[in-house]
């Protein structure tokens, strides 16, 4: 596995998201760099569960500054990376809001999430891996969406909610819904 | 694929995969799953799930996001502002020439205004007034402290017991110590 799970307050030893903020407040620029090697993957995973295809380093830079910006306004009621991917969400909709507005748009494929990922080692089948991300990409936006923040990230259900504006029992309820459906496209 | 009726422990399952699991809270799920087909089916899709997902994670050009990144402008906390080492001090004439008259230890600082006449205030009841430490330097007032302090040595209006002569020319070199005089640029 090339991440190793992490608490969203960095690794036992590790400064917390808390302190690297105060950092930066500081003047410390390292304490940003270290935010944003932290939290880049999962927000790019993020955005990748919700369709972002090409312009995924610029929706993770653009979800950095604004949150940057608004540093003061983080109250810590959720976690730092719960807070992020509010922000993400905030962006994704605002930029298919604005797609939908362009009269040129390309309708986007709603089931076409599939990602283009590295070759993998000898751990999984070829054909086993292909199964499991066609049964992923099969999943509605917001069933892959609880279930990559559940599964991808380990967020909790609580933290789910915050970050997809739902409720804790929703975010239950979509990633069980998730996993029946990819137990059923597998077993067929 | 039958899913197992113990919905805690499947709710843990993804914790888990991601080892975020108290030991011995995950002792128990393993010796749950070592007993249930189901949780030992539904596992291996959670890690290989996750597996795609973290090997598929797009890869993002950090150094750019951070150089995007804007600066602190909020307050900063003296003690902060203490160890942060950019100050820069030619911003404001007024700033340099009242900071280095300070500097300099004198007990009174003229203040330099194109076109009026030098008046040489009092510097002692300027900062009591801020309540600034006088046992510390300069060097650790942040630019926004130091705007300050210059406003208030202007709305100063008791003139000292000395008094430069109405006109005259106050050259800095002249009453500084010569090292600070040399650097001090005064248009």
């Amino acid at each position: 596995m090339t991440e190793p799970s992490q608490r969203v307050n960095g690794q036992e030893g590790e400064a917390s998201d808390a302190e690297l903020i105060q950092r930066w407040k500081a003047g410390d620029q390292r304490a940003a760099t270290t935010i944003v090697e932290r939290h880049s993957p999962a927000l790019a995973r993020f955005a990748v569960s919700q369709g972002a295809r090409d312009d995924i380093d610029e929706l993770v830079q653009d979800t950095f500054v604004r949150a940057f910006n608004s540093l003061d306004g983080f109250r810590g009621d959720s976690s730092f990376r719960t807070w992020l991917l509010t922000i993400e969400r905030r962006l994704l909709l605002d930029r298919r809001r604005a797609e939908k507005r362009r009269p040129d748009r390309v309708e986007s494929q709603e089931g076409d999430a599939s990602t283009q990922f590295d070759a993998l080692d000898g751990m999984m089948a070829r054909e086993a891996r292909q199964r499991l991300s066609e049964a992923v990409t099969r999943l509605s936006p917001t069933q892959r969406q609880v279930f990559t923040l559940r599964v991808g990230e380990g967020m909790s259900y609580k933290e789910i909610a915050d970050a997809a504006g739902t409720t804790e029992g929703a975010a239950r309820v979509h990633y069980h819904n998730a996993m029946k459906a990819m137990k059923e496209f597998i077993d067929d | 694929m039958i899913d197992c009726p113990n919905e805690a422990m499947r709710d843990l399952l993804p914790d888990l995969a991601n080892e975020s699991l108290e030991s011995s809270v995950r002792v128990l799920v393993t010796g749950h799953i070592a007993t249930c087909a189901a949780c030992a089916a539904e596992i291996e899709i959670i890690r290989s799930a996750r597996l795609l997902l973290v090997s598929s994670t797009p890869r993002v050009n950090v150094a750019s996001i951070v150089k995007a990144l804007p600066s602190y402008r909020g307050s900063i906390p003296i003690q902060s502002a203490r160890s942060a080492r950019n100050r820069t001090w030619g911003s404001s004439w007024r700033i340099a020439a009242a900071a280095t008259f300070l500097a300099a230890g004198l007990g009174s600082f003229a203040v330099l205004r194109p076109g009026a006449p030098v008046v040489v205030k009092d510097t002692t009841v300027v900062a009591v007034n801020h309540g600034l430490a006088l046992t510390g330097t300069l060097a650790d007032l942040s630019d926004a402290e130091l705007v300050a302090l210059v406003k208030d040595i202007d709305g100063i209006e008791a003139l000292p017991s000395t008094e430069v002569e109405a006109g005259s020319v106050v050259n800095a070199s002249n009453i500084l110590p010569d090292s600070i005089g040399r650097d001090l640029e005064i248009p």
